[in-house]
Protein backbone atom coordinates (compact mmCIF):
# COMPACT_ATOMS: atom_id res chain seq x y z
CA UNK A 1 0.00 0.00 0.00
CA UNK A 2 1.30 3.40 -0.92
CA UNK A 3 1.07 6.30 1.47
CA UNK A 4 -0.84 9.12 -0.13
CA UNK A 5 -1.64 12.78 0.29
CA UNK A 6 -4.68 14.83 -0.57
CA UNK A 7 -4.25 18.06 -2.44
CA UNK A 8 -7.32 20.20 -2.94
CA UNK A 9 -7.28 22.81 -5.65
CA UNK A 10 -9.87 25.57 -6.09
CA UNK A 11 -11.97 23.67 -8.59
CA UNK A 12 -12.01 20.50 -6.48
CA UNK A 13 -13.03 22.53 -3.44
CA UNK A 14 -15.84 24.24 -5.27
CA UNK A 15 -17.17 20.98 -6.68
CA UNK A 16 -17.01 19.24 -3.29
CA UNK A 17 -18.74 22.10 -1.49
CA UNK A 18 -21.52 22.19 -4.08
CA UNK A 19 -22.06 18.44 -3.75
CA UNK A 20 -22.03 18.62 0.04
CA UNK A 21 -24.64 21.39 -0.04
CA UNK A 22 -26.90 19.41 -2.37
CA UNK A 23 -26.51 16.28 -0.28
CA UNK A 24 -27.36 18.13 2.91
CA UNK A 25 -30.52 19.49 1.34
CA UNK A 26 -31.61 16.24 -0.32
CA UNK A 27 -31.01 14.11 2.76
CA UNK A 28 -32.46 16.62 5.24
CA UNK A 29 -29.57 15.79 7.57
CA UNK A 30 -28.35 18.14 10.29
CA UNK A 31 -24.74 18.13 9.24
CA UNK A 32 -22.39 16.35 6.90
CA UNK A 33 -18.64 15.83 7.23
CA UNK A 34 -16.28 14.71 4.54
CA UNK A 35 -12.99 13.36 5.83
CA UNK A 36 -10.08 11.19 4.84
CA UNK A 37 -9.78 7.68 6.26
CA UNK A 38 -6.94 8.91 8.42
CA UNK A 39 -9.25 11.42 10.11
CA UNK A 40 -8.44 14.68 8.31
CA UNK A 41 -11.51 16.85 7.92
CA UNK A 42 -11.89 17.97 4.30
CA UNK A 43 -15.25 19.67 4.13
CA UNK A 44 -18.31 20.23 6.28
CA UNK A 45 -21.86 21.43 5.76
CA UNK A 46 -24.79 22.11 8.03
CA UNK A 47 -24.94 22.87 11.73
CA UNK A 48 -21.49 21.81 12.88
CA UNK A 49 -20.84 24.59 15.37
CA UNK A 50 -22.13 22.51 18.30
CA UNK A 51 -19.62 19.78 17.63
CA UNK A 52 -15.86 19.53 17.94
CA UNK A 53 -15.49 18.46 14.34
CA UNK A 54 -11.74 17.79 14.47
CA UNK A 55 -12.18 15.23 17.24
CA UNK A 56 -15.22 13.76 15.53
CA UNK A 57 -13.23 13.36 12.32
CA UNK A 58 -10.36 11.60 14.14
CA UNK A 59 -12.75 9.24 15.89
CA UNK A 60 -14.68 8.44 12.73
CA UNK A 61 -11.38 7.78 10.97
CA UNK A 62 -10.47 5.36 13.76
CA UNK A 63 -13.84 3.64 13.72
CA UNK A 64 -13.82 3.22 9.97
CA UNK A 65 -10.24 2.03 9.75
CA UNK A 66 -10.72 -0.57 12.47
CA UNK A 67 -13.93 -1.70 10.78
CA UNK A 68 -12.04 -2.30 7.54
CA UNK A 69 -9.52 -4.41 9.47
CA UNK A 70 -12.46 -6.37 10.86
CA UNK A 71 -13.81 -6.85 7.34
CA UNK A 72 -10.55 -8.42 6.25
CA UNK A 73 -10.61 -10.83 9.20
CA UNK A 74 -14.05 -12.10 8.20
CA UNK A 75 -12.88 -12.38 4.60
CA UNK A 76 -14.87 -9.42 3.34
CA UNK A 77 -13.18 -6.93 1.03
CA UNK A 78 -14.53 -3.92 2.89
CA UNK A 79 -17.51 -2.63 4.84
CA UNK A 80 -18.71 0.31 2.84
CA UNK A 81 -21.46 1.59 5.08
CA UNK A 82 -21.95 1.95 8.83
CA UNK A 83 -24.88 3.23 10.81
CA UNK A 84 -24.96 4.27 14.48
CA UNK A 85 -28.37 4.82 16.03
CA UNK A 86 -28.86 6.91 19.16
CA UNK A 87 -31.82 8.23 21.13
CA UNK A 88 -31.74 11.68 19.51
CA UNK A 89 -28.99 11.57 16.95
CA UNK A 90 -27.90 9.06 14.37
CA UNK A 91 -24.75 8.88 12.29
CA UNK A 92 -24.48 7.28 8.87
CA UNK A 93 -21.04 6.66 7.37
CA UNK A 94 -20.17 5.62 3.85
CA UNK A 95 -16.90 5.16 2.03
CA UNK A 96 -16.17 7.19 -1.10
CA UNK A 97 -13.41 6.29 -3.55
CA UNK A 98 -11.91 3.97 -0.93
CA UNK A 99 -10.10 6.91 0.70
CA UNK A 100 -12.80 9.25 1.96
CA UNK A 101 -15.63 8.96 4.46
CA UNK A 102 -18.90 10.80 4.20
CA UNK A 103 -20.36 11.07 7.71
CA UNK A 104 -23.92 12.25 8.09
CA UNK A 105 -25.42 13.33 11.41
CA UNK A 106 -29.21 13.39 11.47
CA UNK A 107 -32.16 13.43 13.83
CA UNK A 108 -35.78 12.35 13.62
CA UNK A 109 -36.61 14.87 10.91
CA UNK A 110 -35.39 12.39 8.30
CA UNK A 111 -35.00 8.64 7.97
CA UNK A 112 -32.05 6.42 7.28
CA UNK A 113 -33.53 5.28 3.95
CA UNK A 114 -33.53 8.81 2.64
CA UNK A 115 -30.00 9.36 3.91
CA UNK A 116 -28.86 6.19 2.24
CA UNK A 117 -30.43 7.11 -1.09
CA UNK A 118 -29.06 10.66 -1.05
CA UNK A 119 -25.62 9.43 0.04
CA UNK A 120 -25.51 7.12 -2.97
CA UNK A 121 -26.16 10.09 -5.24
CA UNK A 122 -23.55 12.17 -3.45
CA UNK A 123 -21.03 9.38 -3.75
CA UNK A 124 -21.54 9.09 -7.48
CA UNK A 125 -21.14 12.84 -7.81
CA UNK A 126 -18.10 13.26 -5.57
CA UNK A 127 -16.10 10.12 -6.44
CA UNK A 128 -14.55 11.39 -9.69
CA UNK A 129 -13.86 14.81 -8.18
CA UNK A 130 -12.18 13.44 -5.06
CA UNK A 131 -10.15 10.94 -7.06
CA UNK A 132 -8.35 13.95 -8.55
CA UNK A 133 -7.25 15.08 -5.08
CA UNK A 134 -5.29 11.88 -4.34
CA UNK A 135 -1.54 12.10 -4.77
CA UNK A 136 0.89 9.25 -4.13
CA UNK A 137 3.18 10.24 -1.28
CA UNK A 138 6.44 8.66 -2.24
CA UNK A 139 9.69 10.31 -3.17
CA UNK A 140 9.47 8.81 -6.61
CA UNK A 141 5.94 10.09 -7.03
CA UNK A 142 7.04 13.53 -5.87
CA UNK A 143 9.90 13.54 -8.34
CA UNK A 144 7.59 12.47 -11.12
CA UNK A 145 5.15 15.16 -10.17
CA UNK A 146 7.90 17.75 -9.98
CA UNK A 147 9.12 16.81 -13.46
CA UNK A 148 5.63 17.07 -14.82
CA UNK A 149 5.33 20.51 -13.30
CA UNK A 150 8.56 21.72 -14.85
CA UNK A 151 8.09 20.21 -18.26
CA UNK A 152 4.41 20.09 -18.95
CA UNK A 153 2.12 23.07 -19.29
CA UNK A 154 -0.64 21.23 -17.42
CA UNK A 155 -0.84 18.07 -15.35
CA UNK A 156 -1.95 14.92 -17.09
CA UNK A 157 -5.58 13.90 -16.89
CA UNK A 158 -6.43 12.42 -13.52
CA UNK A 159 -3.53 14.11 -11.78
CA UNK A 160 -4.50 17.00 -9.52
CA UNK A 161 -3.04 20.45 -10.00
CA UNK A 162 -1.62 21.06 -6.55
CA UNK A 163 1.24 23.26 -7.67
CA UNK A 164 -0.76 26.37 -8.33
CA UNK A 165 1.76 28.03 -6.09
CA UNK A 166 4.75 26.77 -4.15
CA UNK A 167 4.51 26.05 -0.46
CA UNK A 168 6.55 28.42 1.68
CA UNK A 169 9.70 27.60 3.62
CA UNK A 170 8.71 26.49 7.10
CA UNK A 171 12.02 26.57 8.99
CA UNK A 172 11.74 29.54 11.33
CA UNK A 173 7.99 29.83 10.87
CA UNK A 174 7.29 26.62 12.81
CA UNK A 175 9.39 27.77 15.74
CA UNK A 176 7.60 31.12 15.81
CA UNK A 177 4.12 29.59 15.49
CA UNK A 178 4.65 27.16 18.35
CA UNK A 179 6.13 29.86 20.56
CA UNK A 180 3.15 32.07 19.81
CA UNK A 181 0.61 29.30 20.43
CA UNK A 182 2.00 28.36 23.82
CA UNK A 183 2.98 31.80 25.03
CA UNK B 1 -1.38 11.44 4.82
CA UNK B 2 -1.30 15.18 4.77
CA UNK B 3 -4.08 17.34 3.45
CA UNK B 4 -3.12 20.42 1.48
CA UNK B 5 -5.91 22.78 0.56
CA UNK B 6 -4.63 25.40 -1.85
CA UNK B 7 -8.02 27.01 -2.03
CA UNK B 8 -8.44 27.79 1.67
CA UNK B 9 -4.66 27.79 2.24
CA UNK B 10 -4.75 25.08 4.86
CA UNK B 11 -2.33 22.30 5.65
CA UNK B 12 -3.15 19.40 7.96
CA UNK B 13 -0.55 16.81 8.93
CA UNK B 14 -0.52 13.72 11.12
CA UNK B 15 2.26 13.07 13.60
CA UNK B 16 2.37 9.77 15.49
CA UNK B 17 4.12 9.19 18.82
CA UNK B 18 5.44 5.63 18.79
CA UNK B 19 7.29 3.59 21.40
CA UNK B 20 7.04 0.78 23.95
CA UNK B 21 4.30 0.57 26.56
CA UNK B 22 4.50 3.11 29.40
CA UNK B 23 7.33 5.06 27.75
CA UNK B 24 5.43 8.35 28.03
CA UNK B 25 3.70 8.87 24.69
CA UNK B 26 0.38 9.84 26.23
CA UNK B 27 2.17 11.94 28.84
CA UNK B 28 3.76 13.97 26.04
CA UNK B 29 0.34 14.78 24.62
CA UNK B 30 -1.16 15.46 28.03
CA UNK B 31 1.60 17.94 28.81
CA UNK B 32 1.14 19.73 25.49
CA UNK B 33 -2.63 19.80 26.00
CA UNK B 34 -2.21 21.25 29.47
CA UNK B 35 -0.12 24.11 28.11
CA UNK B 36 -2.51 25.20 25.37
CA UNK B 37 -4.10 28.51 26.38
CA UNK B 38 -7.81 28.10 27.23
CA UNK B 39 -8.91 30.28 24.33
CA UNK B 40 -7.21 27.99 21.84
CA UNK B 41 -7.87 24.67 23.55
CA UNK B 42 -10.27 22.20 21.93
CA UNK B 43 -10.21 18.70 23.34
CA UNK B 44 -7.91 15.75 23.64
CA UNK B 45 -9.42 12.39 22.84
CA UNK B 46 -8.10 9.38 24.73
CA UNK B 47 -9.38 5.91 24.02
CA UNK B 48 -7.95 4.14 27.05
CA UNK B 49 -8.61 1.06 29.15
CA UNK B 50 -9.99 1.30 32.68
CA UNK B 51 -6.41 1.36 33.90
CA UNK B 52 -5.58 4.34 31.69
CA UNK B 53 -3.51 2.34 29.25
CA UNK B 54 -4.02 3.49 25.67
CA UNK B 55 -6.44 1.10 23.97
CA UNK B 56 -6.71 2.62 20.51
CA UNK B 57 -5.12 6.04 20.34
CA UNK B 58 -4.85 9.48 21.90
CA UNK B 59 -5.62 12.39 19.65
CA UNK B 60 -4.70 16.03 20.09
CA UNK B 61 -5.35 18.58 17.34
CA UNK B 62 -3.07 21.61 17.39
CA UNK B 63 -3.89 24.75 15.47
CA UNK B 64 -0.48 26.25 14.85
CA UNK B 65 -2.02 29.24 13.18
CA UNK B 66 -0.70 31.04 10.18
CA UNK B 67 2.65 29.75 8.96
CA UNK B 68 3.87 31.70 5.98
CA UNK B 69 0.35 32.26 4.72
CA UNK B 70 -1.01 28.78 5.42
CA UNK B 71 -3.37 27.91 8.26
CA UNK B 72 -1.46 24.99 9.65
CA UNK B 73 -2.97 22.22 11.70
CA UNK B 74 -0.96 19.40 13.27
CA UNK B 75 -2.77 16.33 14.54
CA UNK B 76 -0.92 14.40 17.21
CA UNK B 77 -1.66 10.72 17.77
CA UNK B 78 -0.20 8.09 20.06
CA UNK B 79 -0.27 4.37 19.44
CA UNK B 80 -0.98 1.78 22.13
CA UNK B 81 2.43 0.59 23.28
CA UNK B 82 1.50 -2.81 24.62
CA UNK B 83 2.85 -5.63 22.46
CA UNK B 84 -0.48 -7.36 21.81
CA UNK B 85 -2.05 -4.24 20.27
CA UNK B 86 0.02 -4.40 17.12
CA UNK B 87 -2.92 -4.49 14.75
CA UNK B 88 -4.20 -1.27 16.34
CA UNK B 89 -0.76 0.32 16.09
CA UNK B 90 -0.74 -0.30 12.36
CA UNK B 91 -4.14 1.36 11.97
CA UNK B 92 -3.01 4.49 13.80
CA UNK B 93 0.30 4.59 11.95
CA UNK B 94 -1.48 4.59 8.61
CA UNK B 95 -1.19 7.97 6.97
CA UNK B 96 1.46 9.32 9.35
CA UNK B 97 3.44 12.27 7.97
CA UNK B 98 5.99 12.16 10.77
CA UNK B 99 6.93 9.99 13.74
CA UNK B 100 8.30 10.67 17.19
CA UNK B 101 9.90 7.56 18.61
CA UNK B 102 9.69 7.81 22.38
CA UNK B 103 12.22 5.55 24.10
CA UNK B 104 12.19 4.75 27.81
CA UNK B 105 15.65 5.54 29.17
CA UNK B 106 15.50 3.00 31.99
CA UNK B 107 18.03 0.18 31.81
CA UNK B 108 15.34 -2.47 32.32
CA UNK B 109 13.43 -1.22 29.28
CA UNK B 110 16.34 -1.57 26.84
CA UNK B 111 14.89 -4.59 25.08
CA UNK B 112 11.41 -3.07 24.85
CA UNK B 113 12.87 -0.04 23.10
CA UNK B 114 14.73 -2.04 20.49
CA UNK B 115 11.74 -4.33 19.92
CA UNK B 116 9.43 -1.37 19.52
CA UNK B 117 11.75 0.25 16.98
CA UNK B 118 11.90 -3.00 15.02
CA UNK B 119 8.13 -3.18 15.23
CA UNK B 120 7.90 0.36 13.86
CA UNK B 121 10.13 -0.57 10.95
CA UNK B 122 8.01 -3.66 10.21
CA UNK B 123 4.71 -1.83 10.43
CA UNK B 124 5.88 1.01 8.23
CA UNK B 125 7.06 -1.55 5.70
CA UNK B 126 3.64 -3.19 5.68
CA UNK B 127 2.09 0.23 5.07
CA UNK B 128 4.44 0.88 2.16
CA UNK B 129 6.51 3.46 4.03
CA UNK B 130 10.26 3.51 4.53
CA UNK B 131 11.62 4.11 8.02
CA UNK B 132 14.80 5.51 6.51
CA UNK B 133 12.86 8.27 4.76
CA UNK B 134 9.89 9.22 6.90
CA UNK B 135 10.36 12.41 9.00
CA UNK B 136 11.50 11.05 12.38
CA UNK B 137 12.63 12.43 15.73
CA UNK B 138 13.91 10.42 18.70
CA UNK B 139 12.95 11.31 22.25
CA UNK B 140 14.80 9.70 25.16
CA UNK B 141 12.26 10.02 27.92
CA UNK B 142 12.37 9.49 31.70
CA UNK B 143 15.81 11.06 32.12
CA UNK B 144 14.88 11.73 35.75
CA UNK B 145 14.74 8.05 36.66
CA UNK B 146 17.57 6.58 38.77
CA UNK B 147 18.79 3.70 36.65
CA UNK B 148 19.04 4.93 33.09
CA UNK B 149 21.04 4.24 29.96
CA UNK B 150 23.31 7.02 28.73
CA UNK B 151 22.14 9.13 25.81
CA UNK B 152 25.15 8.01 23.79
CA UNK B 153 24.21 4.37 24.23
CA UNK B 154 20.56 4.99 23.38
CA UNK B 155 21.58 6.97 20.34
CA UNK B 156 23.95 4.25 19.21
CA UNK B 157 21.32 1.54 19.61
CA UNK B 158 18.23 3.32 18.32
CA UNK B 159 19.13 6.33 16.24
CA UNK B 160 20.44 4.58 13.15
CA UNK B 161 19.49 7.55 10.95
CA UNK B 162 21.15 10.13 13.20
CA UNK B 163 17.95 12.15 13.26
CA UNK B 164 17.46 14.89 15.88
CA UNK B 165 17.19 13.44 19.39
CA UNK B 166 16.00 15.03 22.60
CA UNK B 167 16.28 14.12 26.26
CA UNK B 168 12.96 14.43 28.01
CA UNK B 169 11.06 14.16 31.25
CA UNK B 170 7.52 14.23 29.86
CA UNK B 171 5.92 14.49 33.30
CA UNK B 172 7.58 17.88 33.85
CA UNK B 173 7.58 18.90 30.19
CA UNK B 174 11.33 18.90 29.76
CA UNK B 175 12.12 18.21 26.12
CA UNK B 176 8.46 17.86 25.13
CA UNK B 177 8.23 21.07 23.13
CA UNK B 178 11.68 20.68 21.63
CA UNK B 179 10.54 17.33 20.28
CA UNK B 180 7.26 18.75 18.98
CA UNK B 181 8.98 21.68 17.29
CA UNK B 182 11.53 19.44 15.63
CA UNK B 183 9.04 16.94 14.21
CA UNK B 184 6.60 19.67 13.11
CA UNK B 185 9.36 21.47 11.25
CA UNK B 186 10.61 18.26 9.66
CA UNK B 187 7.14 17.32 8.44
CA UNK B 188 6.37 20.74 7.01
CA UNK B 189 9.81 21.00 5.43
CA UNK B 190 9.30 17.60 3.88
CA UNK B 191 6.03 18.76 2.35
CA UNK B 192 7.60 22.00 1.26
CA UNK B 193 10.46 20.19 -0.47
CA UNK B 194 8.09 17.88 -2.29
CA UNK B 195 5.82 20.57 -3.58
CA UNK B 196 8.23 23.42 -4.23
CA UNK B 197 8.58 24.46 -7.82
Amino acid sequence: MTNIQFVLSDDINRAVEASMGRYLKDSRASCVLLLSKSGHLISQAGFTSNFNVQSIAALIGGIFTSTQALAKIVDEEKFKVMFQEGKNWNVYFCLISDQFILATVFDKSTVVGMIRHAAGEAEREMSPVLARAIVADTDQAARDLSQEMDQAPAPAAGVPAPQEEALPDFNQAVEDALSKLFS
Amino acid sequence: MSLINYSSKEITCKIVYYGPGRCGKTTNLQYIYGKIPDAKRSSMVSLATEKDRTLFFDFLPLELGDIAGYKTRVQLYTVPGQVFYNSTRKLVLQGADGIVFVADSQVDLWQENTESLANLRDNLGILGMDISKVPLVMQYNKRDMPNIVSVAELDHALNFRKVPHYEAVATTGAGVFDTLKAISALVLQSLSAKYRR
